[in-house]
């Protein structure tokens, strides 16, 4: 007979031990296999809190203005 | 219980079930069996087509320890609780959503999975055999995934189909 009550609380020890480097890790792991080869056993870095690169363009392209759009564009110039 | 293997028709004769480790795995890897010969034959029409001929293994499983989410009621609802907490950690832990075979292969890997012998679970047949009444799928299909391999006994060959 299957101790259902146990395995709950066995569960729930689990995840409350569990950290998000451990799963994130474990996740990585599964989707692209072992990737601590690659990467090193150490912990995850936010890279929003790294400092930006010195040559890095601040300036954000801005997809939705209209200026990139031309009548000559060869895609959308209706065929002769 | 009664359980149904199918896989390839090749050269030898399988004395024990194959191990499934795919990604389509979807209570993660185990050993998988049919709760019916007309689902584990229909498996064999549709997806064992490499060699033009399937085998269709029969076995006894001796088991009071399988988690049973199709027949009981208590089963069920404990899974589905498990399943949901697991899902919810990790959404927050990681920001990704896990799939169940994740979740079921995160649970044997620390060693929870391993104090069951296996999950019975089910879902829809596309058989056509099993569309008698119209526009509603009245059967389930079933599907034991088994952790525990100890608890195979008989495992025989029980038929040769042609695709």
């Amino acid at each position: 007979m299957i101790d259902l009550e146990n395995l709950d609380k066995e569960i729930d020890k689990l995840f409350e031990k569990e950290t998000s480097d451990s799963l994130i890790k474990w996740l990585l792991n599964k989707r692209f296999g072992n990737i601590n080869i690659l990467l090193g056993n150490g912990n995850f870095v936010n890279m929003s809190t790294q400092r930006q690169a010195v040559f890095s363009n601040k300036n954000q392209a801005v997809f939705s203005e209209k200026d990139n759009y031309s009548e000559n564009n060869p895609i959308t110039r209706n065929a002769a | 219980m009664t359980f149904y293997h199918t896989q390839e028709n090749r050269w030898a004769i399988l004395n024990e079930p194959v191990f499934c480790s795919k990604d389509n795995a979807w209570l993660g890897e185990a050993y998988y069996f049919w709760e019916t010969e007309d689902d584990a034959n229909f498996w064999g029409i549709k997806f064992k087509t490499k060699t033009g001929k399937y085998d269709i293994y029969k076995t006894e499983i001796i088991s009071d320890d399988i988690l049973d989410t199709v027949f009981n009621r208590e089963h069920y609802y404990f899974w589905v609780k498990q399943i949901e907490k697991a899902a919810m950690y990790f959404l927050k832990k990681t920001g990704s959503k896990p799939t169940l075979k994740e979740i079921n292969d995160f649970f044997k890997e620390r060693n929870i999975w391993t104090k069951i012998d296996g999950i019975l679970f089910q879902d829809i047949s596309e058989n056509p055999i099993h569309y008698m009444v119209k526009e509603f799928q009245y059967k389930k299909r079933i599907q034991l995934a088994l952790y525990n391999k100890e608890k195979i006994v008989n495992f025989v060959l029980h038929y040769t189909g042609k695709v």
